[in-house]
């Protein structure tokens, strides 16, 4: 199964539909219309939306969790709407539950049957994941005694029992303190490292801006936005620039060049059009200052997201 | 399992096995067993009754439990009119077990004591009617009769249903209820019934002679065999 | 089959660890000791009389547990949403369904094993009698609250407990009218027709005839397989249609 760019596509959703009966007579409420979202192998992607999307929904249909309305939903080009197609499949549901009754290590167990560890691998399997997510030493301890973040582990343990090649993770940092929000991120670093393909939903923006490589946006059923984080942040034909040691201030040949102007202590940071940076560089140099850095402008996720989800509002509402 | 994806082979597979059950179920209607099948909701029914019927007569040994104390003290000299407060208990456990023969006993005996021959002789008759065989029951009934509704005939007759229709709890109680219908055949001038009973209780004293009376018992309570009548 | 096994198997641990169970066990055993001491409602509790009611009670009490387990289970799983740790891996509904099942009949197989030693071991006591036709009856009263379980955990995939309980009784009320619903003029097509589960209550045979043989005992295995299943099978029909 191979993407646009001739990747191989890990997960891949295909006009994805979900309508719920209401009453009788009444049209029905359509919840996710038309989605379609294309993961590639060994990549991190992330699926981002307001409360109310469908992002959830769509996951669960990915699934087998809710039944579709109508697409087509694979995993590594096998459906994942029959149990085979979720063989190779990980899934951390937001807030985990366990049955309370288990210890850490009866509850990896029984999963561990599940995905069809062989009992003689499920000890040490067990054992490697709960070090692996911060829960050595807690393997006797029964699921109720749990905080929430210790819940959260124990939930990204059981996902990664099978050895999964597509690893699901709904809102992973919940629950997590700052420590383990890091501890997550690097989790996920390792698995793409290691090949593994990552789906996140989350409503951390700057954690997915950090590890994501392309991202999905969701609002009210439909994708929104879709494509590379540095595509889609990345402002076209602006560059932005810091600048230190103009001790008299902007030099007047950089008067109508620059946008954006903020200064702090002795740096100037500021926007050029791209075919103005060697004109700027040129006055900056002549002024006697110096170039700390030159890239090309970005805007913030969470800017991106709030002037996406402000104009489809409006688009709505005009 | 992917049969079940399709909706036709998940109803034939139904279907067939409906027909697996039902099949079963010919079988065993053409081949029953030879005791005839019951309906379980006759068995748990019957069951069911007699738990309740064990909770009753255990409320009733319950509620018994609570007036025993006071009634032995009864034989102890203790006033009559003392008694009386105990009487809705014995109701209630004459209510929750009509074969508790105790109760009827002392209740009829409280309340004819306290002048309600009347209603003590309702009691009386309510108790053998529950408890036909019971010769305790009997002989005080005829007893009542004699001594305080004077009514010798009627009194002469349910001394011979207590006589030759009854049973007895234990050989202490037969003994002192033989001693009770002796004299209700005494004042009845029935001297044959007389000398028949005193046969029978001359053999009793001798087979009870060195026997320690039941535990509980009037005779272990007022500490001698023989009694006198009330 | 491991993986229901497994599920079957986590059902087996929760039961254990439900104080339903063991408190009508505990209770049910209590009353079985009182069997012999209860007032008599012939003449007295003979062997027969103590037979009938030990059955019944154990009926009853496998009754409660098969209702408490299967009305419970699969609703109580997704409420808590501890379901999207098992249905998101490689297990079908059906299994699950199964699964759950057969958890459900293994704990009532080892109640009712438990019931009936206490039985036994009353009876040797009282009677001086073992009574190893108990296990006869055993055998029809697992049968029976084997198949209530399976209706009962079919109606759950849809339903919330109560409602489950509700049809469940009433199921095992109709299945036990036929002579009452189709009388002795009915034709025998309706008959042969009406479900029932009048097969699998040996409760007379056992405590008052001579038990039954091992044909009928087969019949039984038969009736009861194949409502069990047909309920299993339906069950996960639904489940399958159902978001989670």
């Amino acid at each position: 199964m191979a993407g646009d760019g001739g990747e191989a596509l890990a997960v891949r959703i295909e006009r994805a539909r979900k309508e719920y009966p209401i009453r009788i007579g009444k049209p029905k409420r359509c919840v996710v219309d038309d989605v379609s979202l294309s993961v590639a192998e060994g990549t991190i992607h992330g699926l981002l939306g307001p409360n109310g999307a469908g992002k959830t929904t769509t996951i669960k249909m990915l699934l087998g969790l809710v039944i579709p309305t109508a697409g087509v939903f694979e995993v590594e080009g096998i459906p994942s709407t029959v149990p085979v197609g979720r063989a190779r499949l990980g899934f951390l549901p937001e807030q985990p539950y366990f049955p309370q009754q288990l210890t850490a290590a009866a509850a990896l167990r029984l999963y561990g049957r599940l995905v069809g560890l062989r009992e003689g691998d499920i000890r040490g399997r067990t054992m490697d994941l709960l070090e692996l997510v911060g829960l050595e030493g807690k393997e006797r301890v029964q699921v109720s005694k749990f905080s929430r973040g210790m819940l959260q582990r124990l939930g990204v343990a059981q996902a990664l029992l099978g050895d999964p090649r597509v690893v699901v993770l709904d809102e992973p940092a919940s629950g997590l303190d700052p420590v383990g929000q890091r501890d997550m991120r690097n989790l996920m670093l390792g698995l793409r490292e290691r090949g593994v393909t990552v789906l996140l939903s989350s409503h951390q923006l700057s954690e997915v801006e950090v590890v994501c490589d392309r991202v999905t946006i969701m609002n009210r059923g439909r994708v929104a936005a879709e494509g590379h984080i540095d595509d889609l942040l990345n402002i076209a034909g602006q560059t932005s620039m810091r600048v230190r040691g103009l001790q008299s201030g902007l030099p007047d040949a950089l008067e109508g060049l620059v946008r954006d102007v903020a200064v702090s202590g002795a740096v100037w940071v500021f926007s050029v059009a791209d075919a103005d940076v060697r004109r700027v560089v040129d006055a900056v140099d002549d002024a006697g200052g110096s170039i700390v850095s030159v890239s090309p402008k970005r805007e913030s996720l969470e800017d991106y997201f709030s002037r996406l989800l402000s104009a489809s509002v409006e688009g709505g509402s005009s | 399992m992917s049969l079940l994806r399709s909706a036709p082979a998940s109803v034939a597979l139904a279907v067939a096995l409906l027909a697996v059950a039902l099949f079963g179920q010919a079988l065993s209607d053409a081949n029953p067993p030879a005791t005839a099948v019951t309906g379980t909701g006759y068995a748990l029914g019957r069951a069911s009754f007699a738990y309740l019927t064990g909770l009753r007569t255990f409320a009733a040994a319950v509620l018994w439990n609570r007036v025993d104390p006071v009634y032995h003290e009864y034989y102890g000299e203790g006033a009559v009119d003392r008694q009386r407060f105990m009487l809705p208990n014995m109701r209630l456990v004459t209510v929750l077990d009509p074969q508790f023969i105790q109760a009827y006993y002392v209740a009829q005996w409280i309340v004819v004591r306290n002048g309600r021959v009347d209603e003590a002789l309702n009691i009386s008759e309510d108790s053998v009617k529950n408890n036909p065989r019971s010769g305790l029951l009997r002989a005080s009934f005829a007893q009542i009769l004699m001594i305080y509704a004077h009514r010798p005939k009627e009194a002469v007759r349910e001394a011979d249903l207590a006589l030759f229709h009854s049973d007895w709890a234990n050989g202490f109680e037969q003994h002192d209820g033989y001693v009770v219908l002796r004299s209700v055949y005494r004042a009845a001038g029935r001297l044959d019934r007389v000398a028949y009973l005193q046969t029978s209780i001359d053999r009793l004293d001798r087979e009870l002679d060195g026997v320690t009376p039941p535990e509980g018992s009037e005779e272990s309570q007022a500490g001698e065999r023989g009694h006198t009548d009330r | 089959m491991r993986r229901v096994y497994a599920i079957a198997a986590a059902v087996v641990m929760d039961s254990v660890r439900r104080k339903i169970v063991w408190v009508v066990v505990l209770f049910g055993s209590v009353m079985a000791v009182a069997i012999p001491s209860l007032p008599s409602y012939s003449l007295g509790i003979v062997q027969a009389v103590f037979r009938e009611v030990a059955l019944a009670l154990s009926y009853a009490a496998a009754l409660v547990v098969a209702l408490t387990l299967a009305a419970n289970r699969i609703p109580g799983e997704i409420e808590r949403r501890t379901v999207y740790n098992v249905l998101s891996k490689r297990v079908a509904r059906s299994e699950y369904v199964l699964g759950t099942w057969l958890g459900i009949v293994g704990v009532l197989g080892a109640c009712i094993a438990a019931f009936t030693v206490v039985n036994q071991v009353i009876g040797q006591i009282t009677y001086g009698d073992a009574m190893w036709r108990l296990w006869e009856g055993a055998l029809g009263v697992w049968l029976e609250t084997s198949v209530v379980a399976a209706f009962a955990v079919a109606v759950s995939t849809l339903v919330g407990p109560i409602v489950v309980v509700v049809a469940s009784i009433a199921f095992v009320f109709v299945a036990h009218s036929r002579a009452a619903l189709l009388g002795s003029a009915a034709p025998r097509i309706a008959w042969a027709l009406f479900p029932s589960l009048d097969p699998l209550d040996v409760i007379n045979p056992v405590a008052h005839g001579n038990g039954i043989s091992a044909a009928y005992a087969g019949y039984m295995i038969l009736v009861a397989i194949g409502y069990a299943a047909m309920f299993v099978l339906l069950g996960s029909v639904a489940f399958r249609r159902r978001d989670l």
